[in-house]
């Protein structure tokens, strides 16, 4: 989100500034184009603002509940072309394979895991242990998608869900990990790893952008063009 | 309980263009002129996604302007698609509304 974006939200109540974040999150998982998202959350802060400056609360200015809401800004906004989500998809799996490897290293820095060994930057463990955190992390991922996905529904339901689900993904890959697979070695060097992760993260934050911005310029170029017509 | 809300956004988009026909504005402005001309049950929040829906269709555009009070605000102006459906929708109202009023007033003298 943009610098200006975030300095407004700060400026806002404390209970603006909650149910803006909420919306957010909420918005940022249904696959809206990424101008029209900034713009709508642009727009929403402006009416929070607006809305302080008169005295009135956030939710008569919204005047229905925000789950309802949102789901009609949804509805009603132009979303990700399907080369957008598939970038998105990519972006989470990088996000997924930037982090595995340096939190391995780190917790066999500190804990002396059984099965792994580090000498210098280099992480040196059996396959399987890789696969295990790595499904793992995809979990904990993907699970706190669809927890920010799940905003307006009841959150004790939704955050047990979470939780039992991420330690069922490990107890499961755990059990698993001994019986399935080889124990083929690899080495990793960590700043290596990390370097490649980030260069193909802003790979594709770029080309994502560049889509967005391609589509949104489209659609306003044609409808300038209908203007000047008349 | 006759169900209002139906009625209303059928009706509020045709109102929305007819507004932003007159000239350029934005959301709380559209509101204010709303409820001043007796819509008095809604927020800007009904409006805001009714503004979105209209951009989509191409009906208005939006474009940012400097707001005193924090980041931009949109300012919306109605474009050659919005014309053509805010004339159809302003046809379509007289006929329905005159409609309406001719069933009333015959099941009005029935009833008399």
């Amino acid at each position: 989100m943009r610098k200006e974006l975030r300095q407004a939200i700060r400026r806002l109540s404390a209970t603006n500034r909650k149910t803006l974040r909420n919306m957010a999150a909420y918005l940022a998982t249904r696959h809206l184009n990424e101008i029209v998202y900034e713009e709508t959350i642009s727009d929403l802060v402006g009416m929070a603002q607006e809305s302080e400056q008169r005295g009135q609360p956030f939710s008569e200015v919204v005047g229905m509940d925000f789950g309802a809401f949102c789901r009609d800004l949804v509805a009603n906004s132009p979303r990700q072309t399907w080369g957008e989500q598939l970038l998105e998809i990519m972006r989470s799996v990088l996000w997924c394979g930037l982090c595995i490897v340096p939190v391995l290293y780190a917790l066999e820095l500190f804990l002396n895991m059984d099965r792994s060994s580090h000498a210098g930057l280099v992480l040196a463990a059996p396959v399987a242990f890789l696969i295990k955190y790595t499904v793992v992390a995809v979990a904990l991922v993907l699970g706190r998608f669809y927890v920010r996905r799940a905003t307006y529904k009841p959150q004790r339901i939704v955050l047990t869900a979470y939780l039992v689900g991420c330690m069922l993904t490990f107890i499961t890959m755990d059990a698993l990990q001994s019986k399935l697979w080889l124990s083929v070695e690899f080495r990793i060097n960590i700043a290596v790893w990390i370097g490649m992760f980030v260069v193909l993260l802003l790979l594709c934050d770029l080309a994502k952008r560049l889509i967005a911005t391609t589509v949104a310029y489209r659609q306003s170029k044609n409808k300038n063009k209908q203007i000047d017509e008349e | 309980m006759f169900d209002k809300s139906q009625l209303m956004r059928g009706t509020l988009e045709g109102c929305i263009l007819k507004i932003i026909s007159k000239k350029t504005t934005y959301g709380y402005e559209i509101l204010e002129y709303l409820k001043t001309n007796g819509f008095d049950d809604i927020a800007e929040g009904t409006i805001y996604p009714l503004l979105l829906r209209l951009e989509k269709q191409g009906s208005i555009t939006a474009q940012l302007q400097p707001s005193p009070l924090g980041p931009k605000r949109k300012y919306f102006t109605i474009t050659p698609v919005g014309r053509a459906d805010l004339e159809s929708f302003q046809q379509y109202w007289w006929n329905l509304s005159g409609a309406v009023n001719r069933l009333e007033k015959r099941v009005g003298d029935e009833d008399a």
